[in-house]
Order: structure tokens, then C-alpha cells, then sequence
């Protein structure tokens, strides 16, 4: 891992790796001690504050970076996925697996985006309407923003900005992971079948 | 679609040659730079090696490589 990349990554992992069983080790206590309603001040609750606060914001830094640099990705991920590709045959057993896990990846984000969007309801009316005692109602519907995702509040004095997650809805993200797969397959494809 | 090739099936000799060079299969891996599990998949014929590779034996074991690999058709669908 060290020799591919940069120093300021190369320690960042480090840093998110080493300090994650301490950080994790924190959370489930905070969770059983019900943390938010403790009284944490003090000096050693604020150094542990900006370790924390660190530790997210590297977190973000390099999940981010992963998107976007080959190399960091290609370090991270093969070790996460256990990949390995020490000799020939290890590689087309690689090519195969990632072609097993892609196309099934693909099914699996159509089927999610396909039952999220998916809408069905049931009417029972007390009383015939038309002769009929009851209405099935089946469609689609897609909505790009979450609005609970990003909130800002204001109560007396204080104002509040919070984000909870992507400003963007289930189907969109799903879309959005289904036009990357298939684009990026794409992309790679022809620019390799070119060479 | 419709025109159907017969099947190659490629055999080799890899584990007579490597028994009469009294080497194990790690030894081998190690000299063409492979693992020991793809010697033992190429030795049981689970897997074809690539071009280069097939050099790589042919010139370990100093033959050619049709002394190494044969082919033969397999008719059957």
C-alpha cells in the first residue's frame, strides 16, 4: 500500500485505520452509556472531540479521493475486495469474478430501482362507486430531492443547519449507480478495444 | 452460431517433465514466476496458459512447446 501512494494519503490512512477499533470501541459504548444525554466536558472529552472530528473529516477526504484517483482506489479496494492478481490465471479468475459481480450488481440496482420508484395502492370504498367496491391504483414515481436530507431550523435564537445524508432520493442514487456501471464499463471498453 | 468449431482440448507433459527434473511444483512456480496453485491447475489441465507463458516453460525446460502442449479436437457438443 505505502509505495503507490502519496505521503499525506499514505498517513491519512494510517490514521483511519489505526484509530478505527478506538473510534468504533467509542461508539457502541456512547450507544450503551447513552452518550448523548452525558455530560462530557472537559479537556479530554475536547482533544477526543477534534480526534473524532478528524478522523470523520479524513474519512470524507479519502472516500472522496477514492472516486475520483485510480491509484488510491486500485490500492484500497483490491485489498478490501481481497482481489488478488499475482500471476496470469489469478488475473482471469479476477476478470471473472468483477464480470460475475458487475452484472449482477447491475440486476440487483435494477431491481432496487424498479421496486423503489414502483407505486401501489388499494382503495376500499364503503359504498358501491360505479358498481365497484374497491380501487387498485399502479404507477411509477421518481422524486430527485430529498428534503429531509439537508434542514435547517430555527428555534428562538439558535439556528440549525443539519446534514443527515445525500440531498438525493433512493431511485435517484440507485439511477445515478446505473448510468455509472454501465458508462464506466463502457468508457474502459472502447478505450482498451481502441488500443 | 451456426458454424460450429470443433473444441480444442490442450494436454501437456508439464508433470512428467518437472517429475524427471525432481522439482516440486513451488520450484517451478518460483522459476517462471507464477503461484504453485496455477502450476497445479495448468499440470491438471484446468487452465491454458497464455503465449508468453507457454515460452516462459518452453524455455525452463529447454523443449519446444509442442513437446510441452498437444491439442487435439474434441468433435463432441
Amino acid at each position: 500500500m505505502s509505495s503507490s501512494l502519496n505521503r499525506f494519503d499514505r498517513y491519512s490512512f494510517y490514521y483511519l485505520v489505526g484509530l478505527a477499533p478506538v473510534i468504533i470501541g467509542f461508539m457502541i459504548w456512547a450507544v450503551i452509556k447513552d452518550f448523548a444525554n452525558m455530560n462530557a466536558a472537559g479537556l479530554g472529552w475536547d482533544i477526543f472531540g477534534w480526534v473524532f472530528i478528524a478522523w470523520v473529516l479524513i474519512m470524507l477526504y479519502l472516500v472522496t479521493k477514492m472516486v475520483f484517483s485510480k491509484t488510491i482506489r486500485d490500492v484500497v479496494m483490491t485489498k478490501l475486495a481481497g482481489m488478488k492478481e499475482r500471476d496470469e490465471r489469478e488475473s482471469v479468475v479476477a476478470g471473472n469474478a468483477a464480470k460475475f459481480s458487475f452484472l449482477s450488481t447491475l440486476a440487483l440496482l435494477l431491481f432496487l430501482f424498479i421496486f423503489s420508484v414502483t407505486t401501489f395502492t388499494v382503495n376500499k370504498h364503503p359504498k358501491d362507486l360505479d358498481n365497484k367496491k374497491g380501487t387498485a391504483v399502479i404507477g411509477f414515481a421518481l422524486n430527485g430531492i430529498d428534503e429531509t436530507a439537508l434542514v435547517h431550523e430555527v428555534k428562538g435564537e439558535i439556528e440549525t443547519f443539519t446534514y443527515k445524508s445525500l440531498p438525493l432520493t433512493k431511485p435517484v442514487i440507485i439511477l445515478l449507480l446505473i448510468f455509472w456501471q454501465i458508462g464506466s464499463y463502457h468508457l474502459v471498453a472502447r478505450r482498451e478495444l481502441r488500443e | 452460431m451456426g458454424n460450429l468449431k470443433p473444441k480444442l482440448v490442450i494436454t501437456n507433459q508439464l508433470h512428467v517433465l518437472r517429475a524427471e527434473k525432481k522439482i516440486t511444483q513451488q520450484e517451478l512456480a518460483d522459476e517462471i514466476g507464477v503461484t504453485r496453485a496455477t502450476v497445479n491447475a495448468l499440470e491438471k489441465g484446468n487452465y491454458n496458459p497464455s503465449l508468453e507463458l507457454a515460452y516462459r516453460l518452453s524455455l525452463y525446460f529447454k523443449k519446444n512447446i509442442q513437446d510441452i502442449f498437444h491439442v487435439e479436437e474434441n468433435h463432441e457438443f
